[in-house]
């Protein structure tokens, strides 16, 4: 009785240790968003005259905790990201329609939204890809320096390259030391 | 002990599984209009006035304002004697006592309550309203006794709000009086009664339009002039939505540059610690005219990433045109407009303010739907001396910190419509000088 009590102690252990483990290595709520502010900020200058941009430093004090999010937006953008992108195009385009329905742009209520949001699309990827990149470099350790090389060797096999701006970041970064 | 090894195992594959919390919350709403605001919700208007003026809004499932259009229906004898998008002028037709009117968009409504007082009744509002004071308003609050308990009180100029006069600004009843105006830039700063119009004189004109130059440095195509297009009006709409009281030219002739990647009075290691950032006119460009350039690359930092944008120069706004996002222009517009405090903390930005409405604001720093300004933004807009399209010498100082109005007696930068008062913690900060 005793020894399997001992028995069903050590399994309740076992199992707390490993999702501790597991929990420890994720981000919570409101460090997924320092991630975030990062990666969608607009002018990246909270405490200029600084040579990195505040949001970049808060990313890098997460240290390896933060690899697993910005490997996988370094690949292309997460569900969550996907869906954010396109919800928040969806909404300016809904707005620019409206205002087009009321009349008010000689620009004429024309706008077709696969345009709209392919425009925009493309830009706004590889620019999250590029900042996961600088901040993996930044991080610099082992597994996320491993995290830029793999997206290069991918690079290679992907339909749809990666645009080149975000291949030439890339390479340099990979030829550099972090810092 | 293989077993527990095994159990151990097993429990951390499950885990693994389970993963992190997911990365995949994936929502691809579309906005929906799902209520209709009249403002203000009620209106008590004294003896003699005749006309009164409403405002409406609808708003989407996430509180965000959308353009529509509104369908007024007043009742009790009064009459629409105009209309401007969401702005309508009500004639009460003579008659006393209750009326209603309601606004509807679609199956959508709401409903204002007018009280038209009788001679003799509630005189102090009455002689409030006779006062020869810039009175331009209208509000909504309660009427008790000669104490006015006022919540909100609003004036329109050129279809902008003109002016906020709270109640709890303004404790010692029986003062009446805008304790805030907002000037543009090519009407009185002192607005007469009109007559016994509720409004300002000339009050529901157009929004001001400021003059627009667009610059690339790239090859003008019909993408290119589709995407410039769309974002002017995006714009508007904003500017439109949140009664900001003036719009950009809608029809501004596109220049290609030869000045690339980044004219040479925006280059420079970094444009904002240097106050001389708020001098215009160093060259290249008109001062009369709000400069857009989308160019290839607006770098930052160490030069390893770049900005979508960043507004150089009080009238000169950079575009990243390779990575940009829809709302960058209005928030590029709001930093010339004069939305850059505290300098050196936030630069304008709202992040860390709390009652900005978070990621609707549209100095949010990150890419998100950025729709809202509040009240205390548009008046900083056309009041403080740091706006482009206020002129030279004339205007006030409302100081750098958001829950203060600085010496200009501005609003809270928070101040706004049907808005909780926010915490107002203390913000130290040092303010750039004229």
């Amino acid at each position: 009785m005793t020894l399997r009590r001992l028995s069903h102690f050590s399994r309740s252990r076992a199992a707390l240790v490993a999702l501790s483990f597991l929990t420890g290595a994720c981000l919570s709520i409101p460090e997924r968003r320092v991630v975030d502010q990062w990666l969608y900020c607009e002018e990246c200058l909270t405490t200029m005259p600084a040579q990195e941009p505040s949001e970049l430093r808060a990313v890098e004090r997460l240290h390896w905790r933060a690899v697993s999010l910005l490997s996988h937006t370094l690949l292309g953008p997460t569900p969550r990201q996907r869906g954010a992108l396109d919800s928040m195009l969806a909404r300016d385009y809904y707005l620019i329609r409206e205002y087009r329905a009321m009349g008010l742009s000689p620009a004429g209520i024309r706008i077709d939204s696969a345009q709209f949001v392919s425009r925009y699309d493309e830009g706004m990827v590889a620019a999250l890809q590029k900042r996961a990149a600088l901040a993996l470099w930044q991080i610099g350790t082992p597994s996320a320096r491993a995290a830029i090389r793999y997206a290069l060797k991918r690079d290679v096999l992907r339909t749809t390259p990666l645009r080149p701006d975000v291949r030439l970041l890339l390479d340099t970064l990979n030829a550099r030391r972090s810092p | 002990m293989r077993g527990r090894v095994l159990q151990t195992l097993a429990v951390i594959s499950a885990a693994t599984l389970v993963g992190c919390p997911s990365d995949d919350d994936v929502s691809l709403p579309v906005p929906t209009i799902t209520a209709v605001e009249v403002i203000p919700e009620a209106v008590q208007l004294g003896p003699g006035i005749e006309f009164f003026t409403l405002h409406a809004r609808a708003i989407d499932q996430w509180g965000f304002k959308l353009p529509a259009v509104f369908t007024w229906i007043p009742t009790g004898g009064a009459s629409i004697e105009s209309q401007n998008g969401d702005t309508a002028v009500f004639k009460t037709g003579g008659a006393t006592g209750d009326l209603t009117v309601e606004v509807r968009v679609g199956t959508l409504a709401d409903v204002a309550s007018i009280y038209v007082t009788a001679p003799g009744v509630n005189a102090d509002i009455a002689t409030s309203l006779s006062e020869p004071e810039p009175a331009g308003a209208m509000f909504r609050g309660l009427v008790s006794g000669n104490c006015r308990v006022l919540n909100e009180v609003v004036a329109f100029l050129g279809g902008g709000v003109l002016g906020y006069l709270d109640g709890q600004a303004n404790p010692t009843c029986g003062a009446f009086g805008l304790v805030a105006q907002v000037g543009m830039r090519l009407h009185t700063e002192t607005p007469t009664w009109n007559g016994g119009r509720q409004e300002i004189a000339g009050g529901n004109a157009p929004p001001e339009v400021v003059k627009v130059q667009v610059w690339t440095s790239e090859p003008i195509t019909p993408a290119l002039k589709a995407m410039v297009d769309g974002e002017l009006d995006l714009v508007n709409a904003i500017l439109r939505t949140n009664r900001a009281g003036f719009t950009v030219d809608r029809d501004p002739t596109l220049h290609e540059s030869s000045m690339t990647p980044i004219p040479a009075e925006c280059s420079g290691p970094e444009y904002k610690t240097d106050p001389a950032w708020m001098v215009s006119g160093t060259g290249a460009f008109p001062d009369d005219a709000l400069v857009i350039f989308y160019t290839s690359s607006v770098t930052g930092g160490n030069g390893l990433f770049s900005r979508r944008g960043l507004t150089c120069r009080p009238n000169v706004i950079l575009i990243n045109s390779s990575d940009h996002v829809p709302s960058t222009l209005v928030h590029e517009i709001g930093h010339a407009m004069g939305l850059v405090e505290p300098w050196g903390l936030t630069w304008g930005h709202t992040n860390q303010w709390a009652g900005m409405r978070a990621s609707q604001n549209i100095m949010w720093d990150a890419a998100s739907t950025r729709i809202h300004l509040t009240l205390g933004q548009v008046f900083r807009m056309h009041k403080d001396w740091r706006s482009w399209i206020v002129p030279d010498g004339l205007g006030v100082d409302c100081g750098c910190r958001p829950y203060q109005g600085g010496s200009g007696g501005c609003p809270m930068l928070t101040a706004d419509f049907r808005m909780a008062p926010p915490p107002l913690p203390p913000v130290a900060c040092t303010s750039v000088s004229p």
